[in-house]
């Protein structure tokens, strides 16, 4: 009885000490993490992974390998356990980001820290779902609020966060936070949860109408992608003929705003046909807004601001952005152009 | 029954006479607090109704032990200076010192720009944030002093907003800002005083390795002595512990050092605005002239660019300058310790560029058309 007692105990604590050792793996991060990182520990007790047993090794590999270098966990990490969402979020804008930022120049024109501090923060989105969904509570809550879509899409060259604000969507869910009431940014852009960002838009970051390779979308093409977020959002409060009607007012303001810009435009490509400017200057799109001569930096406002304002504030109904900051900004932009071009013209003639 | 109905307003109307012109009641304390809140609480429902709401009501600290008597109350300004409050916040106080709130409105009145404005309309301007140095009921507002809204980031913002130092936008702009507004869990994501007041201390200024505003990279310390390099580094040290209570102390040290780097590159910049107009100055472009304009009230007739440069009574080309120093300058640098990309950025590092051109250009015409018409 004795012996079998004491072969039954070892045997036990074998099984016993084998769990503890497998427990030690995460008890290994622990025992130091709850210390020295106590507020990220504190946020990963409290998330949605800790209570699923999704633990730091499971997204981190090794601790020799988070100590080493950067401990980032790149979206095909979390896309194991989050496949859909991943394959939507593959077919979104956020996912060409950090190549699109990659390639444009006024990045590379840039020194090295200021790209981090600029640039980086933002753009990162392509290699990091904790832009939204931050470490290490995860929490869907925060994601989906106006707020966490703000940290990047605010500000001079893209105040989305603005827009939206000061638009009767934006009110009305400021005051009532209710979304069944008012939409906020992920009622329309992420309409049931989809990752894909770009759904039901056809325009690219800087008004052209392709699709994620750059490849221009037919008429027929573009109505089909906007059928997606006509039919599927706004008709759960609008009825057709409004919104189809608020669209198409959008699109006459976008291209009321394009023609400003060629306006603009001409007036700068004369100057170059006259000789008072170098022949080629880059202007909208790969434009830089350093080193240039006067003319062209106001043309730069134009296009990378007051044109956004006016196209992008109109399409989220900001009378205000789409308006004053945007369409009456354009105006008083040409002015200045048009006065400015008169200036270079008469010193040209005083030097000669 | 009328004159029943007249007889008794009279009475109490006359008693209520009495009562104001009767001398205050003495305790051994002082003047009885009910003697205060009698009128008070019908003549400032408003400041009565938060001071009963206050810890102070429940722990008997009335009227009297802050204001000392109704005289010099309702005579003059009835304000509480921060010595009065550390009577009983003594360490609070002496924390307070350390920090630059606490020579805020020094530095103010030795300012050039607070002297250009004309003395009626100071109080309407600077004043207003600058006297944090003598009132804690900057942050904790009269009279309910309620901890909670002194940590909240609307309280800082009340002051730290606007063109030339929009740290509430910053903030607001960051992740940091963005977790804590969905949240509002301070240890989820700090807030002002998780970094700036750690453990509830009132040397705002703790950790703080650069600046102050306006300066390059050299740190001073209350007495404007510029610190030394060991005592930067305890500093950084200092701030660091609170980012480690989050992040890796690689990954905070990382962060805040290219910060540092942000801001070299900004200040860098920011001489390239001042080369042309130091030129124009020489060729003698600018109007008004240097001789020609109010002088500066503590540097006198000689051109000044950046600090202590004044946004009154300059030529075009210096205003220009003024912008892109006062505002877009700090912006770069002070988002990027604060980890706002769209300020550091957007409103700060391409203004700057822009400001850049157009300052050329100003120089440019200036130079041709005065150039020809002097020939």
């Amino acid at each position: 009885m004795l012996k079998k007692m004491i072969i039954l105990s070892v045997i036990l604590s074998f099984f016993i000490s084998l769990q503890v050792l497998a427990e030690e793996k995460i008890g290994d991060c622990l025992a130091c993490h709850q210390k020295e990182t106590r507020g990220i520990f504190q946020a990963w007790v409290n998330s949605k992974h800790a209570k699923n047993e999704v633990d730091c090794i499971t997204c981190h590999k090794s601790h020799e390998e988070a100590k080493l270098k950067k401990s980032a966990v790149k979206p095909h990490a979390c896309g194991q356990c989050h496949p859909e969402k991943y394959d939507q979020f593959k077919k979104g804008r956020h996912s060409i980001s950090w190549k699109g930022m990659k390639e444009h120049p006024q990045y590379q024109a840039l020194p090295d820290p200021l790209k981090k501090a600029f640039c980086e923060r933002c753009h990162g989105i392509q290699n990091k779902c904790n832009s939204c969904h931050t470490s290490h509570a995860f929490n869907p809550e925060e994601a989906k609020e106006p707020e966490a879509c703000k940290k990047c899409h605010t500000g001079l060259a893209g105040p989305h966060d603005e827009m939206y604000a000061s638009s009767l969507h934006g009110t009305i869910y400021a005051v009532d936070k209710n979304i069944i009431r008012a939409p906020n940014c992920v009622s329309c852009h992420m309409y049931k949860g989809t990752h894909n960002i770009s759904f039901g838009i056809v325009y690219d970051s800087w008004g052209n109408p392709v699709n994620m390779d750059g490849k221009l979308l037919s008429k027929e093409e573009q109505e089909e992608v906007r059928k997606e977020m006509v039919k599927g959002v706004c008709f759960q409060c609008h009825i057709k003929s409004l919104t189809l009607e608020r669209f198409e007012l959008a699109d006459t303001v976008k291209q009321k705003a394009k023609a400003l810009l060629d306006e603009a435009e001409k007036v700068i490509r004369e100057l170059e046909q006259e000789g008072i400017l170098p022949k080629g200057v880059a202007l909208g799109r790969n434009q830089l807004y350093q080193d240039s001569s006067r003319i062209e930096a106001l043309y730069y406002r134009m296009s990378q601001f007051q044109n956004v304002y006016t196209w992008k504030g109109a399409y989220h109904f900001s009378a205000d952005f789409a308006h004053w900051y945007g369409w009456a900004h354009l105006q008083m932009s040409l002015i200045e152009i048009k006065e400015e071009a008169r200036k270079l013209r008469e010193m040209r003639k005083i030097k000669k | 029954m009328i004159n029943y109905f007249k007889i008794t307003s009279l009475i109490i109307f006359s008693l209520s006479l009495l009562m104001c012109a009767t001398p205050p009641k003495k305790t051994e304390e002082g003047i009885d607090p009910g003697f205060c809140i009698h009128c008070h609480q019908q003549v400032t429902p408003g400041l009565f109704q938060s001071w009963v709401e206050s810890k102070h009501a429940k722990n008997n600290v009335h009227c009297m032990s802050c204001h000392i008597d109704h005289q010099a109350a309702s005579e003059q300004k009835s304000m509480v200076f921060p010595e009065k409050c550390g009577e009983c916040h003594k360490k609070e106080l002496e924390q307070f010192r350390m920090s630059r709130h606490s020579i805020g409105f020094d530095r103010m009145r030795i300012q050039g720009e607070y002297l250009a404005i004309p003395q009626e309309i100071r109080a309407a301007f600077c004043e207003r944030c600058h006297s944090i140095q003598k009132r804690c009921n900057s942050c904790h507002n009269s009279h309910k002093f309620s901890l909670k809204e002194a940590r909240d980031p609307d309280a800082c913002g009340s002051c730290h907003l606007g063109p030339d130092h929009p740290h509430k936008e910053m903030y607001e702009t960051s992740l940091h800002g963005t977790i804590y507004k969905v949240t509002q869990n301070p240890d989820r994501a700090p807030r002002c005083v998780t970094c700036h007041m750690p453990n509830g201390t009132h040397n705002a200024s703790y950790g703080i390795a650069r600046g102050p505003a306006g300066t390059r990279s050299e740190v001073v310390d209350l007495k404007e002595i510029p610190i030394s390099k060991e005592e930067g580094e305890r500093r950084r040290r200092e701030m660091l512990e609170i980012c480690t209570k989050c992040h890796s102390n690689r990954f905070a040290q990382e962060q805040l050092e290219n910060a540092d780097q942000v801001k070299e590159e900004g200040f860098n910049l920011m001489e390239k605005g001042k080369e042309p107009i130091k030129k124009i100055e020489k060729e003698g472009f600018l109007y008004p002239s240097v001789t020609e304009r109010m002088p500066h009230p503590t540097e006198g007739r000689t051109l000044i660019l950046a600090d202590p440069q004044l946004y009154v009574g300059t030529s075009h080309i210096e205003r220009l300058f003024f912008t892109m120093f006062k505002f877009h300058n700090i912006r770069v640098w002070k988002s990027s310790y604060h980890f706002s990309p769209a300020y550091t950025h957007g409103y700060g590092w391409v203004e700057m560029q822009l400001d850049l051109i157009d300052i050329k250009e100003e120089a440019n015409k200036l130079k041709k058309m005065f150039k020809e018409m002097k020939k």
